[in-house]
This record gives structure tokens, sequence and C-alpha cells, in this order.
């Protein structure tokens, strides 16, 4: 993916990558707390509800990228792209 | 020693993965003794590489399947803490080596930076065995804090450093790269695998500290491999420049000082919390900046870039309930025989271990008709794959009841679907 940024911006990108998937894993954290609900300790059934909630946001984003994933391919411009190595 | 006969699924599992460790260890000593400087088509550094590596993740690992449970059962954190802690710890991980990278590479070189860091993660896991009496009360909890601390900052001098050496060991056009960074990658999936099994049998079954300990004896084991292996790697990671002694002991103390404040941070989520914010907000406001600057078509591609990297938090805040949340569900809930619960983090690297080669061949059958999904195509699939995989659990947790232990497979499935989305994704992003 560092290919498709400016040989000078391509740490950055990559800094940026990571930096998204260590939020992530705080978000993980924060999902992880709600299943324990205001108590703090986690049941069966509200860690289901949490689980199933999560899947279909996570399936209604996935659509979302399926529909525009043709838009954002072609802001890829991936035939004028030069390889360098 | 338990008679064979009345071996649970736990001594099976853990035994097995014995017998694995041991035949790679075997194969791995047989590359060290050998003269020939090749094995296999590889030159030996990247052998050398590969079970530092996998001991370092053995560490980590079989670490980290454990956390969760020492948690709640041992300094007694509510699930909701626990939870929160967990992904604290765990997102602290993923930041400090952009710094350790950016330091090894101005500076310190990798090879030095991956020592340090060793001897750091060393000290940190063998941290963890202090179990004091428990409760958060317990003086003990603070060398807890300071483990965790020491692992936070080790990760960062080592992970993405050691990961550049491989490359290092190769000139830019050899065509062997690719195949070295697969079989580097399989280090890292093996050690996973088997640094869980055993060190979460040993924690479980016996004791924290035995579990701690062997992620311990582990990381020095790689540390071992590291240093004892230096001359296999012909001079890859050095320092860019001729680097002063004192400027390397500042570097040092450099990290020493982020061990400290990594001890505090961990201790308040809510402050990392607005520190991700903040500096996110920042990060995003610069690469904006300079994507303004770009021409139509690179600044397109920005814009590409960031709208992949957005979707990154959904995607791992799903994935990473694993070793969280779905392991204390999996842990009270789950109809799993005597295998204890943080022996179920082990079934992801298994499965990579499995399936990376089946994706691989399938995004190059594609891509020779023309066929290959594009990188938003990917990312999209991992989206849906990872939802359905919470939607297969809940819906087989709730057809056989809430009452009734959940059956196995669901876990197994639940892991499944989380690791082909997962395999959809990493392609498109940068290979570690």
């Amino acid at each position: 993916m560092n290919r498709l940024a400016p040989s000078y911006l391509a740490s950055l990108i990559m800094g940026a990558w990571f930096y998204m998937t260590a939020v992530g894993n705080f978000v993980a954290g924060k999902i992880g707390e709600a299943t324990g609900g205001h108590g703090g300790e986690m049941s069966k059934d509200k860690l289901l509800e949490i689980y199933e909630m999560f899947g279909w946001i996570s399936i209604g984003a996935a659509v979302v990228v399926l529909l525009l994933s043709r838009i954002v391919k072609s802001w890829m411009h991936l035939d004028t792209l030069e390889d360098r190595k | 020693m338990k008679d064979m006969a009345l071996w649970n699924e736990g001594d099976w599992i853990a035994s097995i993965a014995v017998v694995v460790l041991a035949i790679f260890l075997a194969i791995g000593g047989k590359i060290a003794i050998q003269k020939e400087p090749e094995f296999a088509g590889h030159p030996k550094g990247l052998y050398m590489l590969f079970f530092a590596e996998m001991w370092e993740r053995f560490s980590y690992y079989g670490m980290r399947a454990l956390l969760i449970f020492y948690l709640t059962k041992h300094w007694l954190f509510s699930d909701g803490n626990a939870n929160l802690i967990y992904g604290a710890y765990t997102s602290l991980v993923y930041i400090t080596p952009v710094l350790g990278g950016y330091l090894a590479d101005r500076y310190l070189g990798q090879r030095k930076a991956v020592l340090f860091g060793g001897l750091l993660l060393a000290i940190g896991h063998s941290l963890m065995a202090v179990e004091g009496t428990g409760g958060q009360t317990d003086p003990a909890i603070n060398v807890f804090w300071g483990a965790l601390a020491f692992i936070i900052v080790g990760s960062g001098f080592l992970k993405a450093n050691i990961s550049v050496m491989v490359g290092q060991l190769y000139s830019l056009t050899d065509v062997r790269r690719d195949g070295a960074y697969t079989v580097f990658y399989m280090g890292i999936n093996l050690g996973a695998a088997v640094g869980t099994i055993l060190v979460g049998y040993l924690g479980e079954t016996i004791g924290w500290g035995y579990g701690f300990g062997l992620a311990g004896i582990g990381m020095l084991a790689g540390l071992v491999v590291f240093v004892l292996g230096k001359s296999a790697l012909n001079g890859a990671g050095e320092a860019p420049a001729p680097l002063a002694k004192s400027r390397e002991w500042t570097l040092y103390g450099i990290g020493l000082a982020a061990v400290a404040v990594c001890w505090a941070l961990v201790q308040y989520q809510s402050v990392i919390q607005n520190l991700l914010v903040v500096s996110g907000l920042g990060l995003l406001g610069y690469v904006l900046y300079e994507t303004f600057k770009l021409d139509k078509e690179p600044r397109e591609r920005m814009f590409a870039i960031l709208f992949l990297i957005s979707l990154n938090p959904l995607f791992w805040g799903l994935f990473e309930q694993a070793g969280g949340s779905m392991s204390l569900f999996t842990d009270r809930y789950v109809d799993r025989g005597a295998t204890p619960a943080s022996l179920f983090q082990s079934i992801n690297p298994i499965y990579i271990i499995l399936l990376a080669p089946l994706f691989a061949a399938l995004w190059q059958w594609l891509g020779k008709r023309g066929k290959e999904p594009s990188a938003p195509a990917k990312f999209g699939l991992a989206l849906a794959q990872m939802g359905l995989a919470n939607l297969v659990l809940v819906w087989g947790a709730e057809a056989y009841g809430l009452a009734a232990m959940t059956p196995v497979i669901f876990v197994f499935l639940y892991y499944l679907l989380a690791t082909t989305g997962e395999l959809c994704l990493s392609p498109v992003g940068f290979r570690q």
C-alpha cells in the first residue's frame, strides 16, 4: 500500500497504518468493556447482544465499502503507477 | 508426571506442541552447526532471525493468552476494566514499534535495537511472574504494571526492526525476498501457536508464575539465538553512521524513560484514549495538509489510502476481542472439556499457517485471470467475514440456548471467519 504514496510520504503512511491498528486495539478494549455492562461483570446475553450489534455494523460497513470499491479503486490510478523498488 | 492414561485434552495438546517445537529446534540446530552458508536456498541469517522471532512471539503471545485471566482472576479487575486494560496495553504495543523503527533507522541500527528490545522483553516477562498475593490493593501490582511497560517498550525496539533485518539479508533485486518473508511469517505464527499452548497450559493448570516464567525463558532463548547467530547476519542491521558510545547510551536512556512513561500510562486508560484522539487528529491534519499539496492523481491515491486506513479500527476492534471478551466467553460459557481457555488463542495462528498458502495461491490464480479483487474490495470482504464471525457465534450460542454451554465448534467457526477476514486484509496493508 505504501507503493501508492509518494516516496517521501511512505514512512508517514506506514506509521499512520500502524497508528490506526493501535486505535483498533484500543477500540477492542472499549467494545470488550461494553460486554461488561454497567456493573462491569460480563454476562452471556450481554456479550451476545454486543457481538450481534457489531456483527451487523461490520457487515453494513462491508456493504458500503464494496459499493464504493470501484470509485476508490479508480482513485488509486493503478494504470499510471510507476513501480519503484 | 501424570500417567498417560489419565491425560486430558489439555495435556495432549501441550504434549503435541512440545513435539512440534522439538522438531523445529532440531532442524534449527542442524542449520546452526552446518558449514554451508545456506539452507534450502536461503542464507543462514534468515533462519537465525526466524528462531529469534519465533521465541519472541512465543513469549509475547503466550503471555497475552494468559493476560485477561491474570487481570480478572488474580488482580481481580472487573471484566469491563480488564478488557479496557488489555486493549490499552495492546494498543501501546502497536504504537511503540513506529518510534523504535525511527530510532533504529536514524541512529541505533536494527541489530542493537533488537538486542536492547529483547533485553527489555526478557525483563518484562520475568517481572510478570512476580505474583504477590493478588488483588488491586497488593503493592505487587506495581511490579505487574512495570512488567507491561517493559514489554511495551521492548516490543517497540524489537518488533519492526527484526522484520527489516530480514530484507537486509538480500539485495533489493533478489527474487528470494518475498520467499524469505513467507518463511519469517511462518516463524511468527509457529511461535504464536506453540507459545500460547505451552505458556497458557502451565499458567492455567500449574500457576501463573510458571506460565509467565516460561514466556521469560522463551524470550531469553530468543536473545541467545540472536547473540550467538550474529556472524550469520554478515553485517546486516548495523547503525547507518558510526555510533558514539555516549549517543548509544543516551538512546538506551530514552528507552528506559519510555518504560517509566508507559508504566504510568497503562494505569490510566482514559489518558491513553485522549492521547490517541489528539495525536490521531494531528496526524490526520498533517497527512491532509501534505495531500492537498499534491497533483490530482497522487492526491486521489492518498484519498484511497486514507479511506482504507480509516477502516482499520473497526476491523481490529472486532478481531482483537479474541484475547479479551472472547477468551472470557470461552472460559465461562463454552463446553471445552478439560482444555484451558487460553489455549484457544492458538487457533488463529494455526489457521494462518494452514490457510495463508491457500490464499496466496488463490490471489495469484485470480490475478492471472484479471479477477483479483481490488484492495478496497478485499477490505470490504474482510469486514464482511469479521461481521459474519460475530453473527455465527451469536446464532450458534442462541440455537443451543443461553442456559446451555455453547458447543466448541462455534468458537472454531468464529476464529475461522476472523482468520479468513484477516487474510483478505493482510496483503492490502504492510507485510510485517
